[in-house]
C-alpha cells in the first residue's frame, strides 16, 4: 500500500493542501517534502496518526505522549490545538487519507479514511457526538455503520485496523527521528510485544483467545457451570500430555538404541580392523604370543618327522631305483641259483647216503640176501657199482633253469628269500607315495618358515602388537558394555510400550466418555484446548519475535552507523533499554547512552527491521531520519532508507538535512518531491508539488 | 480475510503447527477463529457470535470425527 492521497483542511498551517502521490515504481520509491522548520513536516505526520486512528492515535504525537484515548477532554484540547487558528468556523478541520494499493497487493483494495472535527461559532469543539465523524471507504465503499449499540467512532477505529494496522504501532511505520530517545526507552517487554503484534499479527489472536475465553464463560454459565466433562478433558489432557512425555522418552530411547547399535557396530569394525592388523604382525593366531610360538614348535617337530619319513622314502627309493634295471635278472639269478642249491642239496643227500641205499639193495654178508645171495662177490661188487653209477647219473643232467655256478653264492638261503621279498617291495612302492612324502616334507617346511617369520616379527613388534591387543581388549569390553546398555534399554523399552498400551486404552476409554457426553460439551472442551492453543501461541512467538529482530535491527544499524560498529551486535533485552554489544565485550553498553545521531539510527533500523521482517507493505513515513548527523553518515542513512524495499519511504525534511548535494545520492530512488512553503503574511502553509531547496 | 502472518511464516507456523498438536486442534481451526474475529472487529456485532464460535467447533469435531 502506498499514500496515494493527503488532504488538509484547517489543519494547523495548512489551511486546505493536498498532497498527490504517484504510484511508487520498485526502483522509484523514495518521496522528499521539504519543508523548513515550522512550516508543516510535523503536521503533515501528526495528521496521518489522527487522521487514520483520531483518539488513539494522539498519543504518538508529541507532548501528548500521556494520553490513553478515554479522555475526551484532554482529545478535543488537543485537536482545538492543531485546528488552523484563523478556521472559519463553519468549516471543519478535516483529514483525508488515502491509501492504494500498488501492484504487488493485488488482494487489498483502496482504503480512504475522512475524519472531520466540527466547532461551534467560536472555534470550540462541538459538544459529544457532534465533534467527530469519519468516514471509511474500502474500494470505494462506504462502510455502513451496522451497529446501533456502540459508539461510531470506535467502530471506525476498529475498522482502520482492521485494515491497516493497530494504532499502537503506528509509530514503527511514521516514524519521528526526533523520537528516537523515547523509541529506544519504550523497547523492552511493552517493546517486544508491540514487534510481536506487528510482525506477526498475534493482536487478533490475543482477541481470539478473550473471545474463546467470553465464550467459556458463556456457556459454561449456560450449562450451570463446569461439568464432568471439564473434569474428564483434565483427565483426559493429563494423560495425552503424559503419553506425549512417554512418546517422547521412547523416542529419545530408540535414537539412543540406534546410537549405541551404531556405535557398536562401528566398534565391531575398528575391532575387525586391529585384529587384521595384528594378525599381520603375529599370523592368523590373532597375536597371541604363546600360541604362535606353539605353533613355531609344532612347526619344527613336523618338519622333523616328515624329513624322517622323506629320508625313509629316500632310501626305499634308492634301492629301487639301484635294482630297478637288474632287479629282474638278479631275481632269475637269485632263483637259478636256488634251484643249483636245492639241486645240489639233493644230489649230495643222495650219494651221501648211497652206502645205506646199497646196504638195503645189497645186504652183506651175501647170505643174508635171499635174492641175489648168490652172486660171486665179483658180480655182487659190477652191481653195486652200477647202483652207485645210477645214483650219481640221475641227477645228470642238473634240474631245468640251474645254473653252472654261483654268482651270488654269498646270498643264500633264508639270505636269498629276505633280499627276494625286499626287491618286491622296492618294486612296489610308486612314485606317488615318494611325491607325498616330499609334499610332507615341503609343507612341513613351510609351516616351520611360517612359524619363524610369525615369530620374529612378534619379537620385532612386541610393543605394537601388545597395544593392539590391549585396544581389542578394550573395544571388547565396551562392544559388552554396549550391549548391556541395550539390552537395558530394550527392557525399558518394552516397560514403557506397556504402560503407553494402557495408557492408550485409558485415554481411548475416556474420549468414548467424552463423545457420549453430547455434542455442545464437547465444543467446550475443544474450545478450552483450543483458548489454550491460542494462548500459548502468544507466549511461544515472543522469543522467536526478538531473536529474529536482533539479527534484522543489528544489520540496519551496522549497514547506518560507522566502522565503529562494524562488529557490533544489538540486543534487545525483555525488561530493559536495547544494547550494543562488542566482540571484546569490554565496550558492550546500553544504547541509550549513545550519540543522538546513533540512537536515531537504531530508531530507523528498528522501522526497517519491523517492515523487513513483517513484508507490510505500508509507507514507511519518517520526519527528520539525519538530524545532526554528520557528513558520512547521512548518505549511508539516506541510501539504507532509499535502497530498502519498501512500496513508498516518504522523507520529511529541511534544507540543512537531506540538501539538493545530498539528494544526488539517491537521485535514481527519487519519484517525487515536494515543497512546503509557509507563507508568513497569509499564517498559511502551501504545498508545491515537483519543486525542492534550491542549490 | 488474510490469515494473521503467525500462520504463514515458516518458522512461525511450525510452532504454531506443534503447539496445535499439543492441544489437539487444527491449525486450521485456529484460523478460523482469528477470522471470525478479523470480521467482526469494528462491526460492532457481538450477538450470534456464540452460535459463530459453536460452528466453528462443531466443522472441527464432526471433521475429526469423520477422519477418525
Amino acid at each position: 500500500m502506498y499514500l496515494s492521497r493527503l488532504h488538509l483542511k484547517n489543519w494547523r498551517s495548512y489551511a486546505d493542501a493536498s498532497f498527490d502521490f504517484n504510484e511508487p515504481t520498485e526502483r522509484k520509491s523514495v518521496v522528499l517534502v521539504g519543508a523548513m522548520n515550522g512550516h508543516g513536516k510535523t503536521s503533515f505526520l501528526m495528521s496521518l496518526y489522527l487522521g487514520l486512528f483520531g483518539r488513539f492515535g494522539l498519543r504518538h504525537c508529541e507532548g501528548f505522549a500521556g494520553s490513553d484515548g478515554n479522555d475526551a477532554a484532554y482529545y478535543r484540547k488537543a485537536i482545538s490545538d492543531y485546528r488552523r487558528t484563523s478556521a472559519d468556523p463553519e468549516w471543519p478541520t478535516e483529514i483525508d487519507i488515502t491509501l492504494s494499493p500498488t501492484l504487488r497487493d493485488k488482494d487489498e483494495e483502496e482504503v480512504r479514511i475522512v475524519r472531520r472535527w466540527h466547532f461551534t461559532g467560536k472555534n470550540a469543539p462541538k459538544p459529544g457526538a457532534a465533534f467527530e465523524e469519519v468516514e471509511i471507504y474500502v474500494g470505494g465503499r462506504l462502510q455502513r455503520n451496522t451497529s446501533l449499540d456502540k459508539d461510531p467512532i470506535i467502530l471506525a477505529h476498529e475498522r482502520v485496523e482492521r485494515n491497516l494496522f493497530q494504532a499502537h504501532v503506528a509509530p514503527a511505520f511514521f516514524f519521528d527521528g526526533e523520537q528516537a530517545q523515547k523509541l529506544i526507552e519504550n523497547m523492552g517487554g511493552s517493546g517486544i510485544k508491540r514487534a510481536v503484534e506487528i510482525m506477526f499479527g498475534t493482536k487478533i489472536i490475543e482477541e481470539s483467545a478473550k473471545l474463546m475465553k467470553d465464550y467459556l464463560g458463556r456457556v459454561h454459565n449456560a450449562a450451570g457451570g463446569k461439568r464432568k466433562v471439564s473434569e474428564r478433558q483434565d483427565e483426559l489432557d493429563r494423560k495425552l500430555i503424559e503419553r506425549q512425555e512417554i512418546n517422547d522418552r521412547l523416542g529419545k530411547m530408540q535414537a539412543e538404541l540406534k546410537k549405541l547399535e551404531e556405535d557398536q557396530e562401528s566398534k565391531e569394525q575398528k575391532r575387525n580392523q586391529l585384529q587384521d592388523e595384528l594378525s599381520r604382525l603375529g599370523g592368523g593366531l590373532g597375536g597371541n604370543r604363546d600360541a604362535v610360538l606353539a605353533a613355531h614348535a609344532k612347526a619344527e617337530s613336523e618338519q622333523t618327522a616328515a624329513e624322517k619319513a622323506l629320508a625313509e622314502c629316500s632310501r626305499s627309493l634308492g634301492l629301487a631305483l639301484a635294482v630297478s634295471r637288474l632287479a629282474t635278472p638278479i631275481q632269475n639269478r637269485l632263483k637259478n641259483e636256488e634251484v643249483r642249491e636245492e639241486w645240489e642239496g639233493l644230489k649230495r643227500g643222495t650219494l651221501e647216503n648211497k652206502e645205506q641205499v646199497m646196504s638195503i639193495a645189497l645186504p652183506e654178508p651175501p647170505e643174508s640176501d635171499p635174492l641175489l645171495g648168490f652172486l660171486t662177490q665179483e658180480v655182487r661188487g659190477k652191481i653195486r657199482q652200477r647202483f652207485i653209477d645210477a645214483l650219481e647219473r640221475i641227477y645228470n643232467p642238473p634240474r631245468p633253469g640251474w645254473v653252472e655256478e654261483y654268482l651270488l653264492g654269498h646270498v643264500k638261503g633264508e639270505g636269498r628269500a629276505k633280499v627276494l621279498l625286499q626287491l618286491a617291495q622296492a618294486q612296489s612302492q610308486g612314485a606317488e607315495k615318494i611325491k607325498a612324502a616330499a609334499k610332507r616334507v615341503r609343507d612341513s617346511r613351510e609351516a616351520l618358515e611360517d612359524a619363524q617369520a610369525k615369530v620374529a616379527r612378534l619379537e620385532k613388534t612386541p610393543g605394537v602388537s601388545q597395544e593392539l591387543s590391549q585396544e581389542i581388549a578394550r573395544l571388547t569390553s565396551d562392544i559388552q558394555q554396549d550391549i548391556r546398555k541395550a539390552g537395558g534399554i530394550e527392557n525399558e523399552t518394552k516397560k514403557f510400550k506397556a504402560d503407553l498400551k494402557t495408557l492408550n486404552e485409558e485415554i481411548g476409554r475416556i474420549q468414548d466418555e467424552l463423545a457420549r457426553l453430547g455434542p455442545e460439551q464437547q465444543r467446550i472442551a475443544v474450545a478450552e484446548r483450543t483458548m489454550r492453543a491460542l494462548e500459548s501461541v502468544l507466549e511461544k512467538l515472543e522469543p522467536i519475535t526478538t531473536a529474529r529482530l536482533e539479527e534484522h535491527v543489528t544489520r540496519h544499524f551496522v549497514e547506518i552507523a560507522d566502522r565503529r560498529f562494524k562488529n557490533a551486535t544489538i540486543s534487545l533485552p525483555l525488561n530493559s533499554p536495547p544494547e550494543l554489544h562488542f566482540p571484546d565485550e569490554r565496550h558492550n553498553r546500553q544504547l541509550q547512552g549513545n550519540s543522538g545521531f546513533e540512537k536515531r539510527a537504531f530508531g530507523i533500523a528498528y522501522t526497517l527491521a519491523l517492515a523487513e521482517i513483517t513484508r507490510r507493505r505500508v509507507p514507511l513515513v519518517i520526519d527528520t531520519p539525519l538530524g545532526n548527523a554528520d557528513s558520512e553518515y547521512r548518505p549511508r542513512t539516506l541510501k539504507a532508507l532509499a535502497n530498502f524495499d519498501l512500496d513508498q519511504v516518504i522523507i520529511l525534511t529541511h534544507d540543512k538535512e537531506v540538501e539538493p548535494d545530498l539528494v544526488d545520492h539517491i537521485r535514481g530512488q527519487v519519484s517525487q518531491k515536494f515543497l512546503v512553503e509557509y507563507i508568513e503574511s497569509e499564517g498559511l502553509s502551501v504545498v508545491h508539488p515537483n519543486r525542492y531547496f534550491e542549490r | 480475510m488474510k490469515a494473521p502472518p503467525c500462520f504463514e511464516d515458516t518458522e512461525t507456523k511450525r510452532v504454531v503447527k506443534k503447539i496445535c498438536d499439543e492441544f489437539r486442534i487444527d491449525i486450521d481451526l485456529l484460523k478460523d477463529i482469528c477470522e471470525l474475529v478479523q470480521e467482526r472487529t469494528g462491526e460492532g456485532r457481538k450477538f450470534g457470535v456464540d452460535a459463530e464460535i459453536s460452528d466453528v467447533l462443531s466443522r472441527f469435531i464432526n471433521q475429526r470425527a469423520s477422519e477418525s
